[in-house]
């Protein structure tokens, strides 16, 4: 077990130090230079003006030496400045880090609760109309643009109905429609991988010996059948929430949800490389993080994986 | 830019003693009118537009001295929530350039003098100034009795302190470019303050006016440090109340609040409690937001102007005078030496430019692409920049495909049999025409692409992400022969400023035109600066250096629960005499 952890978190860090290196190169490839951006609404700064910005941001140093300096600050805690707001990287995504994680929660809620109901109860009624809808819905949920999704809930819930804010984070209200837009994404995906994971088991001897038994059908699936079922699940519960935290980019964007994911479209746009740099470092961590503590988790749910 | 030219200030026979010890007070005088305003709009690198000045109602004399009365008829109640994309960067004005920024901190930060409705400097925090006999020295007498929102008397000292904190060269202030000629500033008394340039610059007076250099409050500034861009303390009509990142910014009434400026009617503090600049980065939801009322300001994109219009909830504010231009620049090479002007080829021949500015149809474009909202313009300087000057018409070029067709011809390029690009010895002309990645911009683009291959051109399209086009213009990368591009500022020392850059148009500078707008930096008389403005673009026009298009219009809509919201100077919001819900 012990060792197992040791092997993961060795390549976890690997990954860790494969993302800065290209986070870092490939900001700077991007042709885009900060300073021009900075003064995109304004006549173009004097080659005065350049040389000075380009001094206090460092850009003015070799981009080994700029690496160097922000993999040693790093170390210790601290990713730099922002180029346009001029304030710790770690404080502006500390102060988004409270929505975005509170929209994640949500989303992951949305997800849970109407994923595996659908999921479950599209197994047990399989063949019936209901699963046939369900699935056709999942396929739906899944494959829709969340932008568009976003924008049709804005227009319903929010234009028409009154019901929910269009924009901000300010209460509860406001997560409600970007919550539901992501959570239904992955709601979809996870139905559909639980029904096909418990019409798999429902299909071993052991539920058929469960059920000789006499065991009543509840039972059966909530003692037997749903613990050996969660190992895909959990995979996948695993990659959806990363693939939450990415996707609140472009939902966040839509809903103007003042989260990691808006912060990021601003930085990129200004070529505030600090700042992007500072976010893939850190949901590169959150991803790491998540993906081990989901092959922890397998261990615990199936002692035989750490063996192996 | 102010630098490159010291040293030639005394090659001229100085104008500005007409102007010798004039006292100049707050309603009277445009002296050198017009500087840079923050505002700033237009965009090099951006498709939409800023606001522009329109002329307001006549605007009432504030007398030096003279105390409006803190008077507001109600109680302040309601919030104006103003939707825009992108947050502001920081709120200290000396460590920004973002416009989202100085949209939100121009209402906390009163300067010195500003416009009036007329484009002439009005005294907000100064009462009256005076210039010397050498146009080098300015005296600003200031305002008894204003104070900072935390208490602190802004005074001659705090004056000084603001100043010297942009040229400190710790600040890194970026705004510091704008007023490099100033030198020293010194305290006269408690309530005077006195400037030194090191050299004459006409647009000085002017370039005060912006936000950039509105008053700071230096116990603000010791106690906040750098965090002051976050806690920003000045003595304008808005106090800061609260910033949530990302989200919003929130300002309250300053109820103390004298207003100095003409042409808003309440001399006293605002009477709407909150001011609120809300990010929404989507248009979609920002339209959505303002139908649902969560904003109730917002400049209309413009292609959902027709649903804008329809909405009867929404008032629209169209604001036809613009600080911006859109033109056609050709790819050039600096000049060898001060002077110069060396176009790239095919364009190196003044007839294959004039060609392209006789073939592109700016008014179809105007009509059909951009809607209406736009206002040709057949000379450099947009139409709401002081010195602008219709007359500019009768120098430039009409859209005229025959006379076109026979430029080429003399010029050489001439069509082969059966061809429909023309050639001139074998080498067909085939040009690159770059733009950035806006939807406008490059539908505009895709016409012009179109009009000129009808001349015999073989136009190829390349579109840029803003950033990208930004940093290969003028480089080795530099692909180009032509570039669609807009510039904006709001003085018109902009003559000056978009030809001292390092590509396209900013390249452009034979002795004859750079004399001129040189001149006319140096040159305090509002009428003779003016007049040489003219004169250098009817140089340009000539040469067909680039091909003026239009200058942009904007519209802002404003929900109808806001009554008394005005367009002031330069396209700013005015939200000092409006009232929500009444």
């Amino acid at each position: 077990m012990r060792q197992y952890l040791a092997k993961r978190m060795v390549s976890a860090l690997a990954v860790i130090f494969g993302v800065t290196l290209l986070v870092f190169t490939m900001v700077r490839l991007v042709p885009g230079d900060p300073i021009d951006v900075m003064f995109a609404n304004q006549p173009p700064p004097t080659p005065e003006q350049r040389a000075a910005l380009r001094r206090q941001l460092g850009l003015d140093l070799p981009i080994h030496r700029q690496y160097f300096h922000f993999m040693r600050r790093a170390l210790q805690g601290d990713l730099g400045r922002s180029f346009r707001t001029r304030q710790p990287v770690i404080g502006e995504i500390l102060a988004r880090l409270p929505n975005t994680l509170k929209l994640t929660a949500a989303s992951l809620a949305v997800s849970l609760v109407v994923g595996m109901t659908a999921g479950i109860l599209a197994a047990v009624y399989k063949g019936s109309w209901f699963d046939t809808a369900t699935m056709a819905l999942a396929v739906l949920g899944a494959s829709l643009p969340s932008f568009w999704l976003g924008l049709l809930l804005i227009l319903s819930f929010a234009v028409h109905l009154g019901w929910f804010p269009v924009s901000g984070a300010a209460t509860w209200r406001h997560v409600v429609l970007p919550a539901v837009t992501m959570g239904s994404v992955s709601a979809g995906i996870l139905a559909r991988m639980v029904r096909s994971s418990l019409l798999e088991e429902f299909a071993r001897d052991y539920v058929r010996t469960a059920r000789a038994k006499g065991l009543p059908e509840a039972t059966v699936l909530t003692r037997h059948v749903l613990r050996n079922a969660l190992i895909p699940v959990v995979t996948i519960l695993g990659l959806q929430l990363g693939q939450l935290l990415s996707g609140a980019f472009v939902i966040e964007a839509v809903f103007a949800y003042p989260g990691i994911g808006l912060l990021a479209v601003g930085a990129l746009q200004a070529r505030d490389f600090p700042l992007i740099q500072g976010i893939v470092l850190f949901v590169a961590l959150v991803y790491v993080t998540v993906n081990l503590a989901v092959d922890l988790l397998y261990c615990w749910i199936d002692p035989r994986i750490s063996d192996a | 830019m102010v630098d490159s030219r010291s040293g030639s200030s005394s090659r001229w026979p100085d104008l500005r003693v007409q102007l010798n010890r004039r006292r100049v007070i707050a309603s009277g005088l445009a002296v050198g009118a017009l500087g840079i305003s923050g505002l700033l709009a237009a965009c090099r690198g951006r498709e939409q537009g800023t606001p522009e000045p329109v002329p307001a109602e006549t605007p009432t004399a504030v007398a030096p001295g003279e105390t409006p009365a803190p008077a507001s008829p109600e109680p302040a109640s309601g919030r104006i929530v103003v939707g825009r994309s992108g947050d502001a960067d920081s709120l200290d004005p000396h460590l920004t350039v973002s416009s989202l920024s100085w949209q939100v901190f121009t209402n906390i930060y009163d300067p010195l003098v500003s416009w009036n409705a007329r484009l002439e400097v009005e005294g907000i925090v100064a009462s009256a100034w005076e210039i010397s006999d050498d146009a080098r020295q300015y005296t600003f007498s200031l305002r008894d009795g204003i104070v900072f929102h935390e208490g602190t008397a802004c005074d001659a000292e705090a004056v000084k302190f603001t100043f010297d904190r942009i040229l400190d060269p710790q600040t890194g202030s970026p705004a510091i470019a704008w007023i490099a000629s100033l030198d020293t500033v010194e305290v006269v008394d408690r309530l005077t303050v006195r400037m030194r340039l090191k050299e004459p610059f006409a647009p000085f007076l002017g370039n005060l006016c912006t936000g950039y250099f509105g008053i700071i409050s230096p116990s603000a500034v010791r106690q906040y440090g750098t965090e002051f861009g976050k806690h920003p303390v000045g003595t304008g009509p808005w106090k800061f109340k609260e910033w949530r990142v990302g989200e919003e910014i929130v300002l309250e009434r300053n109820p103390d609040y004298r207003n100095f400026r003409s042409y808003v009617d309440n001399k006293g503090a605002p009477r709407v409690a909150e001011l609120v600049f809300r990010n929404i980065p989507d248009e979609q939801t920002q339209i959505a937001a303002f139908q649902t009322g969560e904003i109730n300001v917002l400049a209309v994109p413009p292609q959902a102007l027709a649903d804008f219009e329809a909405d009867p909830n929404a008032q629209l504010f169209r604001i036809e005078q613009s600080v911006g231009i859109t033109f056609l620049e050709f790819r050039m090479d600096p000049p060898e030496g001060e002077y110069g002007a060396k176009f790239r080829p095919p364009f190196d021949d003044v007839r294959v430019r004039q060609a392209v500015a006789h073939g592109v149809n700016a008014d179809d474009i105007i009509a059909t692409v951009l809607e209406g909202l736009a206002v040709r313009n057949y000379g450099p300087l947009p139409t709401g920049v002081a010195c602008y000057d219709p007359a500019i018409e009768q120098f430039g070029y009409h859209y005229d495909p025959q006379r076109a067709r026979e430029l080429l011809d003399r010029a050489g390029w001439t069509l082969p049999a059966g061809g429909g690009v023309r050639q001139k010895d074998g080498q067909p002309l085939q040009v690159t025409l770059w733009t950035w990645s806006a939807t406008t911009q490059q539908k505009v683009a895709q016409v012009i692409q179109n009009q000129l291959n009808q001349l015999g051109f073989d136009v190829t399209l390349e579109t840029l992400e803003p950033g990208s086009l930004l940093a290969r213009l003028g480089t080795p990368d530099d692909t180009s022969n032509f570039t669609l591009m807009s510039w904006g500022w709001t003085e018109p020392h902009m003559l000056y400023m978009m030809t001292s850059t390092n590509a396209g148009i900013g390249l452009y500078r034979p002795q004859e035109y750079r004399t001129l707008v040189t001149r006319a930096s140096q040159t305090v008389d509002h009428a003779e600066r003016c007049r040489l403005y003219f004169e250098a673009m009817t140089i340009m026009v000539r040469d067909a250096a680039m091909v003026p298009l239009w200058s942009p219009v904007s519209v802002v809509a404003v929900r109808k629960d806001v009554s008394g919201f005005k367009i002031g100077p330069q396209g700013i919001y005015v939200y000092e005499d409006a009232v929500v819900g009444r």
